[in-house]
């Protein structure tokens, strides 16, 4: 186990929920189901935790999140609090803790997370507010080499309304993020986090998502992978309650040796539900996707309506993209539907564009943004939509 | 302007032009028709660049250069336009913004200055109103969910905004009803100057009504085996291409 030569909690409150070590467990291989494809070569290495620095320039309107460690936002948003780790109530622990113990995948990386801890912030959205604007949340590794092991929970309470963005920036030569994310959508609430990660060449992105959704909730999720040697994403979402809207969608965009995962579960507990997954990828050079989207049905969740759809574009003959879409259904009386494409573009239409004037370059690059804007345009906050094209623009994925 | 030269051109490993030659001076509007499988189509790919064709023998000289030394992209910048057969769907991509780009690319490489967005709005209303396309359509994706009829007035709209000296028009006139190929016609004729010039591929001697031809060749096994003028069109539309055949068959 090299991951981590010596762990030491960096946190400054006591927080392990699980009680695990990270001796416990062994990296997962490829003769693990989940990790079949995934080589975890890139991660297995002696990380470093950085100190605690205090003086992470904060954000206004948002949280900064450097080196794993959490600057709380200098200005008030109302109907929203912020919580840091060592300011929790006992209410509070309690709540964290109970998110937490939804989600248990008994694994080295939690143990890693639980282990290392660097901090940990608790956001929460009042009764019945709704948040105008989107609350930002900016992740980046300053330090070479480091390893960044943040927690943020994110509770919409009954009746909220709020957007978050999560930006993933990168500045290291080299670094890893291993993030958690856990969100409680309570009743009737809508929460929105759209997702750009365009971290450095070296950084690699290890995220957890744990959503659970009340009754009559809507949550929406866009994760956009403009860059990264080594991203994996897994997305778990939880519905609890009936009358729920799920939307979780991503675009993803490995070039060179990139590799992108995104691992989704959509666990429909109850009936009456409603979920649409829409997972795009164009693949360059050496790039590597994987895209493994898995459905459950119970038995109770009768009158599901689970929608999925994972569609890629090879750009080169060099890319290798491994999608499985993994459908449970134990109820009789649901709509599930499910489909797939890997295929080239399409050589009518490139010869079409480059017929009236376009260079193969940007007429691909046309061609590109207009297979993933289904994706691009779930993004419901024009800013961060146009932020997100800006980067692929910049990354030489798409045309302006 | 355009001087095809014995071009040979060959799919895959199936020949289908097998020594065409034509001249096509500055302002003139040749017709080429002849039966299926004839090569017609073939001749307008070949002349837009389209890969999947190989060139085994000839030249094609454009305004005194290599045309089959250009990629596709290079030919429309030079001035060539081809309107075509099967207008393809690009769902996604919005005829707005592939026409600004494709606006941009080919003022950028004749020396003209960017239009500006009023410009643009400005010569897509004049040129979409010239085949009586609607303001919507011009808004949508590339041919998406076009009817027939659409989509060609949507290759004459294009050919209008892109201002070429070369149009070559693939069987246009297929698939449109009457009054849509009367639309496309007076497009088409509304764009002819004296100086621009156009080889209008049809099976069909009617759109030759609409859009009448100095020239009219006749292609048959991938040769041209006659031309002459318009009177040429009306007599094929009389007697069909049999006799044609029989007489090159024969020789």
């Amino acid at each position: 186990m090299s991951i981590v030569a010596e762990l030491k909690p960096t946190s400054t409150f006591s927080f392990k929920p699980n009680k695990h070590s990270v001796s416990d467990f062994a990296l997962p291989t490829t003769r693990v189901e989940s990790w079949k494809y995934t080589r975890v070569g890139a991660i297995d290495s002696n990380w470093e935790q950085a100190e605690r620095n205090e003086s992470i320039v904060a954000l206004e309107k948002g949280i900064r999140i450097e080196n794993g460690f959490i600057a709380l936002p200098t200005g008030q948003i109302s109907g929203v609090s912020f919580t840091a780790g060592k300011n929790l109530s006992a209410e509070q622990q309690g709540l964290v803790l109970s998110m937490l113990a939804k989600e248990n995948r008994n694994d080295v990386f939690d143990a890693i997370s639980e282990n290392a801890s660097n901090d940990l912030v608790l956001i929460e959205i009042q009764s019945g507010k709704i948040i105008e604007d989107a609350i930002s949340i900016e992740i980046e590794n300053a330090l070479n080499d480091c390893m960044s092991t943040p927690y943020v929970f994110i509770v919409s309470k009954e009746n909220s309304i709020a957007k978050f963005t999560v930006d993933f920036k990168g500045k290291t030569e080299r670094s890893f993020h291993l993030v958690q994310l856990h969100v409680c959508v309570e009743q009737s609430a809508q929460l929105e986090i759209h997702q750009l990660q365009n971290t450095s060449k070296n950084e690699c992105v290890l995220l957890r998502e744990s959503i659970s959704q009340a009754e009559k909730s809507v949550f929406k999720i866009t994760t956009v992978t403009a860059s990264g040697t080594w991203v994996r994403n897994e997305l778990n979402i939880r519905i609890e309650g009936q009358h729920c809207e799920t939307f979780l969608s991503g675009a993803y965009f490995p070039k060179q040796d990139q590799l992108i995962d995104n691992h989704t579960f959509v666990d429909h507990q109850v009936a009456n539900c409603y979920s649409n997954e829409l997972y795009k990828g164009v693949l360059f050079d050496n790039g590597k996707g994987v895209f493994n989207g898995k459905v459950y049905v119970h038995i109770d969740a009768q009158k599901t309506n689970a929608y999925q759809s994972n569609a890629n574009i090879m750009m080169s003959d060099n890319a290798s993209m491994f999608t499985k879409p993994e459908l449970e259904i134990y109820a009789d009386d649901v709509k599930c539907s499910h489909g797939s494409t890997t295929g080239q573009f399409n050589e009518e239409a490139l010869f079409y564009l480059r017929a009236r004037g376009l260079s193969e370059e940007s007429a691909k690059r046309l061609l590109v943004s207009a297979f993933t804007s289904d994706v691009i345009n779930r993004i419901s906050i024009p800013s961060w939509k146009e932020y997100v094209l800006a980067t692929l623009i910049q990354n030489e994925i798409i045309t302006e | 302007m355009l001087k095809i030269e014995n071009l040979q051109a060959r799919i895959e490993e199936k020949e289908i032009l097998k020594g065409l030659s034509l001249t096509i001076g500055e302002g003139e509007v040749h017709a080429i028709m002849g039966p299926n499988g004839s090569g017609k189509s073939t001749l307008a790919s070949v002349l837009a660049g389209r890969e999947d064709y190989e060139v085994t023998g000839g030249s094609v000289t454009f305004n005194d250069k290599d045309l089959l030394d250009m990629p596709a992209e290079e030919r429309a910048r030079e001035g060539l336009f081809l309107a075509f057969q099967y207008p393809v769907e690009i769902p996604g991509v919005s005829n707005m913004n592939f026409l600004k780009a494709a606006v941009g690319e080919i003022r950028k490489h004749r020396g003209l200055e960017a239009l500006t967005a009023k410009e643009f709005l400005q010569l897509v209303k004049e040129k979409s109103q010239l085949v009586e396309l609607d303001g919507q359509l011009a808004n949508r994706a590339v041919n998406e969910g076009f009817s027939g009829g659409e989509k060609k007035r949507n290759e004459i709209f294009q050919m209008a905004m892109l201002d070429p000296s070369l149009c070559v028009l693939d069987e246009t006139d297929s698939g449109l009803d009457i009054d849509a190929l009367r639309i496309v016609s007076e497009g088409v004729n509304a764009m002819r100057d004296g100086k621009r010039s156009f080889v209008v591929i049809t099976h069909y001697q009617r759109l030759l009504d609409h859009i009448v031809p100095d020239f009219v060749h006749v292609l048959y096994k991938g040769k041209i085996v006659k031309s002459g003028t318009k009177e040429l069109a009306l007599e094929l539309e009389e007697k069909g291409y049999d006799w044609l055949k029989e007489i090159e068959d024969a020789k």
